[in-house]
C-alpha cells in the first residue's frame, strides 16, 4: 500500500520528463548554443583580410569598458529605456485600470485598439513619425501657425526616439497591466471605500500594491524592448544618435567586426538581464518584508 | 531463376533512387541552375528582365534569385567560405565590398576566356576578379528653385551660403571624404588626410541622413539644398517629380560601381560565367541604364533616344574618378570609428 504512490510518482516523473524534453532540447539548439557560438566569436580576434582570426582573448570587452564612447552609447540607451518604461508604466496604468474595470459592451473594442498597433510594424510606424515630427510635417507646420515663421523639428532628437519607443511599447504595458487589475477583486476595492479611503488612499494602499506584480512583468517586458530598440533609434535619432542595437548592427554588418559586435551583444544582455533580475530580486524582498 | 527477379529488383530500385535528381542532372546539361546573391527590389526585377529570362533561360540556365541587404550576404558568404561547396553561384555587390572579398580570397579569377564580353569593359573600371555591372558617376545635387548659382566644387559645399544646408548620406560618408580628398590633395585615397575638412563640413551644421530615402524630403522641404549623391538617385528622384539637379564638380566624380563576382566555392562556376557575361551583354546594359538610370560599363552599348537625352553626362565630359580600394579598405574601419565619434552629440 506505501510502495504504490511512489511507483506513480516515478512514472509521473518520466511522463513529465519526456513530455519536457523536446522543448528543452529545441530551446537548447535554438537559444544557448547560438549563444555559445556567439560567445566563442566575442573572444576572438578580429581581422580585415579574414574578417575573424582564431583567438581567446578578452580586447573586445576591454575596448568596450575602456573608451568612454562606447559606456557613453550604453548610458543613452539606458537613460531612454528607463525613461520610456517610466512612461509607459505612468501612461499605461491607467489605461489598464479603465479597460480593466470597464462593464460595457465596449470593452472588446477597446482591447482590440490597443492591440491593433502592434499589427503594424516598428518601421513603418517610425516612418509615419517622422511624417509628423519631420520638417515641413504635421507638428512643425502647426506650431509655424501658432508662432509664425518659428517652426519646431523633433525629428532627430532624442525626444523623437522616446516617443517612437514609447507608443511601440505601450501596448505590452498596457495588455500586461490589463490582466493583472483584472485578477484584483473588485470587492476590495468597494471595501475600501465603504471604510472610508480616499481614491488616492485606496490606490495607493490597496490596487498598487496588489498590481505591484503586473508592473514589474510590464515594466521588464517594455525595459528589455526599448534595451534593444533598433528601427525607432535608427530612423528617428538619425545618424548623431547612438543606441546599442545600431551600433551593434554596425560592428556586424558595415565594419564586418563579428568579435566586437558579440562582445557589444553580450555586454548588452549582460546589462539588460542584471537590472531585470536585480529589479526582480528587489521586488521579492519588499514581498517578504509586507 | 531465382537470381533474376532480385536483379532486376535492384536495378529498378537503383533507377528509382536516381529518380529524384534526373531535374538536376538534366539541368546540368542544360546549362544548369544559377544561385544569384543580389539586392531585391528594382535591382533584383531588372536582374530578371533584362538579363535571366531574355538571355540565360534560352540557355537553359535557370537562375534563383538569394534576395537580401549586402551586409546580410555578405556575412551568410564569410560563413560558407569554408565549404567546399557554397551555396551560391554570383554575388552582386558595391565595388569596395567586391574589393574586400578579392582580397580575402573568396572570388574566382576572372579572364576573357571565362567572360568574353570582359574586353568591352571601360578600362578605369576593370577588377581581376569581379565585372563593373553598372556605374554613376558622384554629383552635387541641387535644388534649383533655391540655388540659383549652380555649385562646381566640392569646396563650395563649405561656402557661407550653404551654411547649414548641406545634406550627408550617413552610409556613404566614405564618398564624401573622397570627394574631398580628390579636391584638397588631388588624390582620393588620402581619405584620413581630410578629417579636418570633414570636420569642418560637419561642424557647419551639415546633416546627416541614416536612410538614402530621407534625402529627398530633406531636399524638398529646405531642409538642405546640397549634397553629393549619385547622378543615378538624381535621375530617379527627377522622375518623382522632385526639384534637383546635378552639379559635376570640375575636380572630378567619385564613380559608385556595382560589382559582380564568382565565389570559389560556386556549386555551378560555368552558369555563373555566364551570367556575368549576360550582364556586359549591350541589351542588358541598356536595359538597366533606361530602368535606373545607370550608365553602362561597357564601350559596345551606346545609349539611343529618351535614355540617351536623360543620362546625358555634360559637355566638356566631366573627370570619372574610380575610388581607389586597397586604400579605401586600408583605413575605412579608423574612418568609420573616427566619423561615429564626430557624429556623436551626446
Amino acid at each position: 500500500m506505501a510502495r504504490q504512490p511512489s511507483r506513480r510518482r516515478s512514472g509521473e516523473g518520466l511522463t513529465a520528463g519526456l513530455l519536457v524534453g523536446p522543448a528543452t532540447a529545441i530551446v537548447l539548439l535554438s537559444l544557448v548554443a547560438p549563444l555559445a557560438l556567439l560567445a566563442r566569436y566575442s573572444l576572438n580576434q578580429y581581422d580585415r583580410m579574414t574578417f575573424m582570426k582564431e583567438a581567446f582573448t578578452a580586447e573586445n570587452y576591454l575596448r568596450f569598458v575602456a573608451d568612454p564612447f562606447y559606456a557613453g552609447v550604453l548610458w543613452t540607451t539606458l537613460s531612454i529605456a528607463l525613461v520610456t518604461t517610466a512612461l509607459c508604466l505612468v501612461i499605461g496604468f491607467p489605461i489598464a485600470y479603465g479597460i480593466a474595470r470597464m462593464q460595457s459592451r465596449w470593452k472588446s473594442t477597446a482591447v482590440l485598439l490597443v492591440i491593433l498597433p502592434l499589427f503594424i510594424g516598428s518601421t513603418v510606424r517610425a516612418l509615419g513619425w517622422i511624417g509628423l515630427l519631420g520638417r515641413g510635417g504635421l507638428v512643425d507646420s502647426m506650431s509655424g501657425l501658432v508662432v509664425p515663421g518659428g517652426g519646431v523639428t523633433l525629428l532627430y532628437t532624442s525626444f523623437a526616439v522616446a516617443i517612437g519607443i514609447l507608443s511601440i511599447n505601450l501596448p505590452y504595458m498596457i495588455l500586461t497591466l490589463q490582466g493583472v487589475i483584472e485578477s484584483i477583486d473588485a470587492r476590495l476595492e468597494e471595501a475600501a471605500d465603504s471604510l472610508g479611503a480616499t481614491p488616492g488612499r485606496r490606490f495607493w494602499h490597496v490596487v498598487l500594491p496588489l498590481a505591484l506584480p503586473g508592473l514589474a512583468t510590464g515594466g521588464i517586458l517594455v525595459f528589455i524592448l526599448a534595451m534593444n530598440a533598433y528601427a525607432t533609434p535608427f530612423l528617428l535619432g538619425g545618424a548623431r544618435f547612438q543606441m546599442m542595437a545600431p551600433m551593434l548592427y554596425r560592428e556586424y554588418a558595415v565594419n564586418n567586426n563579428w568579435p566586437f559586435a558579440a562582445a557589444i551583444a553580450f555586454i548588452l544582455m549582460l546589462t539588460t538581464l542584471s537590472l531585470t533580475a536585480a529589479s526582480t530580486l528587489l521586488l521579492q524582498r519588499r514581498y517578504q518584508g509586507a | 531463376m531465382d537470381s533474376l527477379p532480385r536483379r532486376s529488383l535492384l536495378r529498378l530500385g537503383a533507377g528509382a533512387a536516381t529518380l529524384p535528381f534526373m531535374p538536376a542532372i538534366a539541368r546540368a546539361q542544360a546549362g544548369g541552375r544559377c544561385v544569384v546573391s543580389t539586392w531585391g527590389g528594382d535591382y533584383g526585377n531588372l536582374l530578371t528582365a533584362n538579363i535571366e529570362t531574355p538571355l540565360l533561360a534560352p540557355k537553359g540556365i535557370e537562375c534563383v534569385q538569394d534576395a537580401g541587404t549586402e551586409p546580410a550576404r555578405i556575412a551568410k558568404s564569410i560563413a560558407q567560405r569554408r565549404l567546399p561547396r557554397g551555396n551560391v553561384d554570383v554575388i552582386c555587390l558595391q565595388a569596395p565590398a567586391a574589393y574586400d572579398l578579392e582580397a580575402a580570397g573568396m572570388l574566382e579569377p576572372l579572364d576573357e576566356s571565362k567572360v568574353p564580353n570582359l574586353k568591352y569593359v571601360l578600362p578605369s573600371l576593370t577588377s581581376a576578379q569581379s565585372i563593373p555591372h553598372i556605374f554613376s558617376p558622384q554629383v552635387i545635387a541641387y535644388n534649383p528653385e533655391r540655388v540659383t548659382t549652380p555649385p562646381t566644387t566640392y569646396s563650395d559645399l563649405e561656402s557661407d551660403k550653404f551654411r547649414g544646408k548641406v545634406g550627408i548620406l550617413d552610409n556613404s560618408y566614405i564618398w564624401v571624404a573622397m570627394a574631398a580628398a580628390l579636391k584638397y590633395k588631388g588624390d582620393v585615397g588620402a581619405i584620413d588626410a581630410v578629417k579636418p575638412e570633414l570636420e569642418r563640413l560637419v561642424k557647419s551644421g551639415a546633416h546627416a541622413y541614416t536612410s538614402t530615402e530621407a534625402f529627398a524630403p530633406a531636399i524638398k522641404s529646405g531642409e538642405i539644398d546640397v549634397g553629393l549623391v549619385w547622378h543615378a538617385r538624381v535621375l530617379f528622384w527627377q522622375k518623382g517629380g522632385l526639384a534637383l539637379r546635378s552639379a559635376f564638380p570640375t575636380e572630378g566624380c567619385l564613380t559608385y560601381v556595382s560589382s559582380m563576382g564568382v565565389l570559389k566555392n560556386a556549386p555551378n562556376k560555368a552558369a555563373a560565367f555566364a551570367y556575368l557575361n549576360a550582364a556586359l551583354e549591350p541589351a542588358a546594359q541598356r536595359g538597366f541604364a533606361a530602368s535606373m538610370g545607370y550608365l553602362p560599363t561597357v564601350t559596345n552599348a551606346p545609349l539611343e533616344g529618351e535614355t540617351a537625352q536623360r543620362l546625358a553626362l555634360p559637355e566638356p565630359a566631366p573627370k570619372l574618378i574610380p575610388a581607389n580600394y586597397e586604400r579605401l579598405a586600408a583605413t575605412r574601419d579608423d574612418m568609420n570609428d573616427w566619423w561615429r565619434r564626430l557624429l556623436d552629440r551626446r
